[in-house]
């Protein structure tokens, strides 16, 4: 952008018109004049510092699909220029208006029909937009709440689920308020109106703190994101992602753009843009899908194995030779190295949690050796302990969990039998959770508990 | 809403609809009602606007010119019986005025 231009971006709450109109005064004075408006920018041109008066107001009829003013608009702009007020931009139905002259005619000077046009305007736009946001968020957080009911340390120890987790309960909160807010406002309008008096002063700076808090979250769940970029195939899926969303953020307003060039109706601009979305969202997903089945087939998303087994079948199986806290050997099994064991261990580490996954696998078909697969988590909150321990200990798909009495000096045990034999050991700072294919003698829990609460 | 709205009529209300008993397009009202009312009432042309789109589908007003973006409008009867009983709604509270409040007041 040029000296000559500048851009804001516009932070004020849609129907604060006041609060509006005093910021573009304040840059004209300084020397910067409105030039146009759109959904999230203000760009003014430079010009003499000047005293100028802005007045915001808002035309219900007017809708961000019109390619060019209404009638009906251009006849309010035409009775605003018989008053002294000059149209500068609309962005949809909110409209900015300038006037030279030192005490103008208000726009508006009955606050009963000035409410009346906020809140025709405002129902078609901040509410409709924020309870869609809502509706959208509402169902990724649903999504999240399942698969952190499925697997609760992973998710703990990820900043990067975490940042998310963030990210979504300050966005359900922030859009929630900004609805109450807007609603509070207009009721206590209404009655301020109905006994005669103005409209209400709109909360901008409450707005401002929000969206600050949510930038915040924002940021956080960046860096919690990016902190796991080292993981395997994890810099192709945030290349894509950022990627796509940088797509999306340019391609969606371009699209309207060019769309309302084109001197089409409302109707089929808006059309347009929703094939637009939809088009856009729909090769966001097949990308991923595409991506997702790419590096799975790559083997991208794991680690560079010790060695690559291939079965007597002809298939090929990674194999790691990672230390494990406790393997079949401890456990009293004869391994014979034809079945070629991998030792298979994974750490990860959050601001909130540490979890090892350890897993001795078989890898050649028809080995008699059983699954021995187990987890540790070591998660200093009590609350987020038992959070984890509740989900851990309530899901199942088939086999529910039932109390295994006192075992191994946990506080509370769990147990489940099955095709495998299932334990859930809740500790002073730690969850232990052992999956054995065979029946697990006391001695055998003993040895994997102790083994798993020296881990760290 | 729009009955409930025009039960009683405010003065910008008053004035605008007294103001089209002559045909007159929609930018020279506020003018007009400026000089009627010697500056004592101003009304907006935001609100201009807005009353007259909603004295048009009271039918208390109807369009009688379009030129360009230049409109003009004229009071139906419908909206003269309404301007009517807003002047004897006003009248009756000038006479209680003058019987109950004047010795009060003077």
């Amino acid at each position: 952008m040029s000296k000559e231009k500048k851009r804001e971006l516009n932070w004020y709450q849609a129907n604060d018109s006041e609060a509006m109109a005093r910021r573009l005064e304040k840059m004209a004075a300084k020397g910067w004049l409105l030039e146009s408006v759109d959904s999230m920018w203000r760009t003014y041109r430079r010009a003499e510092p000047s005293t100028v008066r802005y007045a915001v107001t808002y035309f219900p009829d007017a809708s961000v699909f019109d390619g060019s003013p209404t009638g009906g608009q251009e006849t309010y702009a035409d009775y605003c220029a018989a008053a002294g007020w000059e149209f500068v931009s609309a962005y949809g139905p909110i409209q900015y208006f300038r006037s030279t002259r030192p005490d103008p005619v208000p726009i508006e000077t009955d606050e009963g029909e000035k409410l009346r046009s906020i809140h025709k305007t405002m129902l078609k736009t901040l509410v409709l937009a924020h309870c869609l946001l809502l509706v959208s968020v509402g169902v990724t957080t649903w999504s999240h709440t399942s698969s952190f009911r499925y697997a609760p340390l992973s998710a703990v120890s990820s900043n990067m689920t975490l940042g998310l987790y963030l990210l979504l309960a300050v966005l359900l909160v922030y859009l929630v308020a900004i609805l109450a807010d807007y609603f509070i406002w207009y009721f206590r309008s209404k009655a301020s109106v109905a006994r005669g008096g103005a409209c209400k002063k709109v909360h901008t700076q409450a707005r401002l703190m929000g969206g600050w808090v949510l930038i915040g979250a924002l940021a956080l769940c960046l860096a919690g994101t990016l902190s796991e970029v080292l993981k395997p195939g994890m810099a192709i899926v945030m290349a894509y992602s950022f990627g796509m969303a940088a797509l999306l953020v340019v391609a969606i307003p371009l699209g309207l753009k060019w769309l309302k060039k084109r001197g089409l109706s409302r109707g089929v601009v808006r059309g347009g843009y929703i094939a637009l979305c939809v088009g856009l969202g729909v090769l966001y997903a097949a990308g991923a899908i595409a991506l997702a089945m790419r590096l799975a087939s790559t083997g991208a998303m794991h680690r560079e194995p010790a060695e690559v087994y291939t079965t007597s079948y002809g298939y090929t199986r990674d194999l790691y030779r990672d230390d494990l806290p406790v393997t079949l050997e401890d456990l009293g099994f004869d391994v014979p190295a034809e079945a070629h064991c991998s030792y298979e261990a994974e750490v990860d580490r959050s601001l909130l949690a540490s979890f090892g996954r350890f897993d001795q696998d078989a890898l050649e078909i028809g080995s008699d050796l059983p699954i021995w697969s187990y987890q540790t988590a070591i998660i200093p909150w009590d609350w987020l302990r038992d959070l984890c321990w509740d989900a851990l200990s309530e899901y199942h798909s088939n086999t529910p969990f039932q109390p295994a009495g006192p075992r191994c000096g946990a506080e509370r045990a769990m147990v489940r039998g099955g095709r495998w034999q299932d334990f859930l050991l809740y500790y002073g700072d730690r969850i232990i959770c052992i999956q054995a294919g065979w029946e697990l003698t006391e001695e055998q829990v003993q040895l994997a508990a102790d083994r798993l609460l020296a881990w760290s | 809403m729009a009955r409930e709205k025009f039960q009683t009529l405010t003065e910008q209300m008053f004035y605008i609809l007294l103001c089209l008993q002559r045909e007159c397009c929609g930018a020279d009202v506020m003018e007009r009602v400026t000089t009627m009312t010697n500056g004592r009432v101003v009304i907006g042309p935001g609100t201009l606007y807005s009353l007259l789109e909603s004295f048009l589908s009271e039918g208390f007003i109807r369009e009688t010119k379009v030129e360009g973006r230049k409109r003009s409008y004229l009071i139906t009867p419908q909206g003269r019986e309404r301007l009517a009983g807003e002047v004897r709604r006003l009248e009756r509270q000038t006479e209680d005025y003058r019987k109950f409040g004047e010795g009060e007041f003077a």
